[in-house]
This record gives structure tokens, sequence and C-alpha cells, in this order.
């Protein structure tokens, strides 16, 4: 592809990039994981490129494949077990640190819910996305989006605090 | 609690600025790489092609047209096969084991997730497999572009019966989803169990007699508690003897498209009308 192509791509690239890996990391609770979804994606983008340049939203196509691959990697005994040592390696190494401890705790209670509760949760938290954008990008009412933050964050709560909420959360 | 949960997250997201990525040089580099490759292995596809022809020739000249593998020899059938058009549809298809052999068309033989016919009560075979004729099953990829959503798996199983065979197999099909909906069993990748369900949707996608069903898997393992529940449709659908099956496999995790799926049960009844298999 042409020069200008390749400074729209490293545009787009470096415009997004973050976002994507903290996306990525919302969804799988581990860094190298985003790390190697991102750049996947990232991949990707570039064989595709003089059509995801015109795009109105390319950042969403992105976080699309990502959530697709991690789903499929999932999937993979081996990625599991490598992923399951990252964790370890990474959950000891800082242990000291709080605000380390803060994101294996949030991580390990993450990794309990659903996926599109992932999602949203990973979307809102992270990317500060207005509940009305992530409903028009995973294609659902505005309602449901509603309801996987509420579902997500009494889950997390639950988790974070060791007991039971009986309250479905704050509304959104 | 929300404030600690905004405190965590940031947390998280501190964490995540921090990983360092190969940058999009090397994005553009691996990419352009495999796009090369993909051409190459293309280029390559195309002369085997090119030298297979000859012999295809000579092949339909002397065996008065194509004919899809006879997986059982029919007494009533004729002892040479009616010219059939060529295989069908997408260029990226290839054909199964499924077409010769009944077993390799369902689990445990075959993956669950790759499975070419359903098998709720998990029998690797039907009663009506003794019926068969002809079968030809084959897996396709489909590109479509909308919103980038990309390529898309999907498999096509075309079977003709004898002795009204095709009205037994769409009967022991019902039966079998209305009394195996869910089933569970080890995950093909692991200690995992994957609790397959399938579902009775509807009919009325043509031909004399037709069935919508669905499939979802659950993936419920320790170290992944909360995984996705992803459906795909499956589409039966009959004219005379016979019977036309399309799978949906998706694309990472996620289904065709509803209208791409339509699409592809159409061009599979097309086949039907065609005269195939």
């Amino acid at each position: 592809m042409s020069d200008s192509a390749a400074s729209t791509f490293d545009e787009f690239y470096r415009g997004t990039s973050r976002r994507l890996v903290r996306y990525a990391f919302g969804l799988t609770g581990d860094l190298r994981e985003a790390q190697d979804l991102a750049q996947e994606a990232y991949i990707r983008g570039w064989q595709r490129w003089s059509k995801l340049a015109t795009y109105g939203n390319g950042e969403a196509w992105l976080r699309l494949v990502v959530t697709r691959l991690a789903t499929d990697r999932r999937r993979a005994k081996a990625f599991r077990v490598r992923r399951a040592a990252a964790l370890t390696v990474e959950a000891g190494k800082d242990a000291d640190d709080a605000a380390v401890l803060d994101v294996v705790v949030l991580v390990g209670a993450m990794r309990k819910l659903p996926v599109d509760q992932r999602r949203a949760l990973a979307m809102h938290y992270l990317l500060d996305m207005p509940i009305g954008d992530i409903a028009a990008e995973t294609g659902v009412a505005v309602g449901t989006v509603k309801s996987w933050l509420s579902r997500g964050r009494t889950a997390l709560a639950e988790a974070l605090s060791g007991e039971p909420t009986t309250a479905g959360g704050r509304d959104v | 609690m929300s404030d600690q949960l905004a405190q965590f997250f940031a947390a998280a997201a501190e964490r995540a600025d921090a990983v360092p990525l190969a940058g999009p040089a090397a994005a553009r580099r691996t990419g352009t790489r495999r796009r090369r490759a993909r051409i190459a292995t293309l280029a390559v596809v195309c002369a085997l092609v090119v030298a297979a022809i000859p012999v295809g020739v000579h092949q339909l000249t002397t065996q008065r047209g194509f004919v899809p593998v006879p997986l059982v020899p029919s007494p009533s059938a004729p002892t040479t096969a009616p010219p059939s058009p060529a295989p069908s549809a997408s260029a990226s298809a290839s054909l199964d084991p499924c077409s010769v052999q009944p077993a390799q068309c369902y689990p445990p033989v075959r993956p669950w997730h790759e499975e070419r016919l359903p098998a709720p009560c998990t029998q690797p075979s039907h009663p009506s497999d003794a019926l068969i004729a002809q079968r030809r099953s084959e897996s396709r990829s489909s590109y479509y572009d909308l919103a980038g959503q990309g390529t898309t798996m999907y498999a096509v199983t075309l079977t003709r019966y004898r002795s009204g065979g095709a009205a037994k197999y769409l009967a022991e099909v019902r039966t079998e989803l209305a009394r195996c909906r869910t089933v569970a069993r080890t995950s093909d990748f692991g200690n995992a169990t994957v609790t397959l369900t399938y579902r009775r949707v509807g009919t009325g996608l043509g031909g004399d007699e037709s069935l919508l069903a669905s499939r979802s898997y659950r993936e419920v393992s320790e170290a992944q508690p909360g995984s996705s529940n992803p459906t795909y449709p499956i589409a039966m659908v009959r004219i005379g003897d016979v019977v036309a099956v399309v799978y949906d496999y998706g694309w990472e995790g996620s289904p065709s498209l509803p209208s791409r799926f339509d699409q592809f049960v159409a061009d599979a009844v097309a086949d039907l009308r065609a005269g195939k298999p």
C-alpha cells in the first residue's frame, strides 16, 4: 500500500492503541493476552486498511476483532495454560503494590462474569463510553446494556467484598 | 462500592496503559507478509487447478458427468449416474469425509464444534443412513464486508435418499431435538465441560419440508466459569428425496449474520433444485 496509507494507519494506531489494550485487558484480564490481541487486531486492520479507513468507526471494528479473537482463543487449551502461568507471575512479582493488588482482585472477579457483561464494563469504565454508544456498538437495546452493567457491578461487588449483595446495583 | 469500583478500574486502566505494543510499523510488516503469503498460496492452488483440468475433462468424458461420491450403492439406482452440474458454489469450498462415511458427520468422530449434521442425542448414526444413495458434504467460507465483519464459515451437506429416507431423516431429527435438548460432554480442548443445547426454532425455509434449529454451547471450567453462550443456526430443507443441511460455524466465536445465513440456505435449496447432489 502507499506511503499515505501507511501514514494514516500509523496515525490511527497511535490514536487508538491505548484504548484498545484497555478494552482487551478488561475483556481477558490478562496483560499479555491484551497485548497479543491488540497487535493481532491491528495486523488484520492493516490487511483491510483500504476499506477500514473508510469506516466511520474503525475503533469499533478493532474491538469487534478483539472480542472475537478473545472468545476463540479462550477455547484453546494451550493458550489457557499459558495465560494461567502468566497470571501467576504477574500476581506474584508486584504483590506489595496496592494498586497491582486491586487489579489482580478486579481481574479475578471480572473473569467470572459472562463476556457480555465484561464487554459492557470494559467499555463503560475503561473507555468511558456512554451507554447509548455501547448499545449501538453491541447491537442491543440501551436497557440491555444497563442490565449488563447492573448485573456486572453486583457480581463484582460481591466478589470484591466477599459477601453476597442483594441490591441490583445503582441505576445507570 | 461504586467509588471503590471506579478505583479498581482506574488501577486496571493504568496497568493497561503501561503495556508496550510493537508499534504500527510492525503490524504493517506482519500484515503485508501474510497478504503476500496468501497470494502465493492462491497462485499455487490456481496452478494445481489448471494442471488438474485435463484430468477432470478426461474423467468427465469417460464417466458421462460428475458423480458425487456414492456412499451406499443403491440397488434401485441406475448403473450410470445422470449428468450433473459441477460441484457447487464457493471457490473456497472443500469436500469433507462426511461425504463418504456417516460417522464422520457427527461427534465424537468429528469434534463437536465441527459437526456437519445435528446430533442432539450424540448418536453417531441414524436409521435412515441405510437409505442414503449419495451424500456430498463440504465446508464453505464466505467473505462479506458489513462493518468489517470479515469471513464466516459454514457447511452444506446434500444427501440423496431412496425409499422415503429423506422424510424419515427429518422425522428422526425432530424426534431427537425433542428428546435430547441438552448434552453435556467433555471439551475437545481439555478438561472443561461443554453443554450443547439444541433447539427447534421453526420451519418455513422452503422445499417440501423444512426445519430450523439452533445449537448453543457453553463451556464451563474452573478457569473460565463465566464463558459466553454463542448460538448457531442449523437449517434442514427437504425436496423430494434430497435433504440439504446448512450448518453455521460463524467466525471467531460469533454466528454469521442472519441475512447471510438465509442466503446460504437459499443457495443450498437452489443446489437441490438443480439436481444436486
